[in-house]
């Protein structure tokens, strides 16, 4: 993984940006797509995804939150794309090939005023992917990843209220809690009443 | 809050997408628009989409290009005449992908100032229209949107009659508003698709 280099920090100083996201599932069948449009080809340079063709996603219906995917947080991204190749549409028709649990790389790319990139992409995201879902909407396929940043279980989180009915499914004959639904927040019950 | 806002564009360039509204007089326009519009099976068929450019074009005696029959009137035995007044530009050596500027190449041409479109024929990716944004020394040029696919030296630019690769994005719309009586007003949309 890299880092944001000082030619590409140079350019998120810039008022005008043009950048563009980059996605790669290194699946069985590789998946590399970009939200431009049209082919683009990596450099020989990169990081995770040396000389490879990315194809544009036609239309990125959606794009996930830029601004946080910062490190620490675990966070739900639906990735909304038309226009994809067959490679994609056959993960999703094909029910014997799954890219559920598959790795997803986000990478990003600025440009400077004549399309050519200040560097190399700069892959900030890993996550892992989950469903994968299709839909037809204006006689386009459109193409929905659901993923999670790799860090984050997918388990419920654990309960921040234990309750009468919870401590009673564990212990069916104890009274611990039979009075936790008379409290309320910023009062104090007299115990006992 | 610094009052400094940012512009993020995150297409790379984008692609073209083309509105037409045609405006149905008769049986025959109807006719017309209703086969093409079938044709397209509901925009599953990449049409070559033509830019109109002809007050536009560098041509070299800045008019459109017209038909000179023979000295005494008449045309070829098909009925077609002598074509004059084209341009004929080529792309001065290999251009890579994306790239942003050309430099061309031009045996006949007008001056360019810029705003000019022209479209090229890629090795495998069909037609695509670009538009010059800012002419430089020794005929180099900024183009708009990025290079499509890595070509060749000396690949012919289509001033004359560019032409751009679409499919047509709304063909429900498009087939409902074709309905007697004949004064229909039909909108097309055309988007850009990479490769055929």
């Amino acid at each position: 993984m890299s880092s944001i280099s000082d030619l590409v920090a140079a350019k998120l100083e810039k008022p005008m940006r043009k950048r563009a996201l980059f996605f790669y599932i290194p699946a069985a069948t590789p998946i590399r797509f970009w939200t431009g449009f049209g082919d683009y080809e990596t450099a020989a340079t990169d990081d995770l995804d040396p000389e490879e063709i990315y194809d544009g996603a036609g239309l990125l219906v959606s794009a996930p939150e830029i601004s946080q995917l910062r490190n620490g947080t675990a966070e739900r991204l639906d990735i909304v794309l038309s226009g994809t190749k067959s490679a994609t549409r056959e993960y999703v028709n094909n029910p014997a090939l799954s890219l559920y649990g598959e790795k997803i790389h986000m990478g990003v790319v600025y440009f400077n005023d004549d399309w050519t990139p200040v560097d190399d992409i700069a892959w900030l995201w890993t996550g892992t992917i989950g469903p994968v879902s299709s839909r037809w909407s204006n006689n386009t396929a459109q193409v929905t990843l659901s993923c999670v940043t790799s860090r984050a279980r997918r388990k419920a989180g654990g309960a921040r209220y234990w309750t009468n009915a919870n401590h009673r499914s564990r212990n069916p004959t104890d009274g611990l809690c039979k009075r936790v639904t008379l409290y309320s927040i910023g009062t104090q019950t007299k115990w006992p009443d | 809050m610094s009052g400094d806002e940012q512009v993020v564009t995150n297409d790379a360039g984008g692609r073209w997408v083309c509105d037409m509204v045609v405006i149905l007089n008769n049986a025959e326009d109807i006719k017309l628009a209703r086969a093409l519009i079938m044709h397209t099976d509901g925009g599953a068929v990449p049409l070559l989409v033509p830019f109109y450019n002809d007050a536009e074009a560098p041509w070299p005696e800045g008019y459109a290009p017209s038909t000179v029959p023979h000295s005494d009137g008449t045309p070829f035995s098909d009925d077609s005449e002598y074509l004059s007044g084209v341009a004929s530009v080529t792309v001065d050596g290999a251009v890579a992908l994306r790239a942003g500027q050309i430099t061309l190449n031009p045996s006949v041409m007008a001056a360019l100032m810029g705003g000019e479109v022209f479209s090229v024929e890629y090795p495998t990716k069909s037609h695509h229209i670009h538009a010059i944004t800012r002419v430089y020394a020794d005929n180099l040029v900024a183009v708009r949107p990025p290079w499509r696919e890595a070509t060749d030296d000396a690949i012919e630019v289509n001033f004359d009659r560019p032409l751009c690769l679409m499919r047509l994005d709304n063909p429900d719309e498009a087939l409902a508003a074709v309905i007697p009586p004949y004064r229909s007003v039909l909108t097309l949309r055309f988007v850009e698709i990479p490769a055929p």
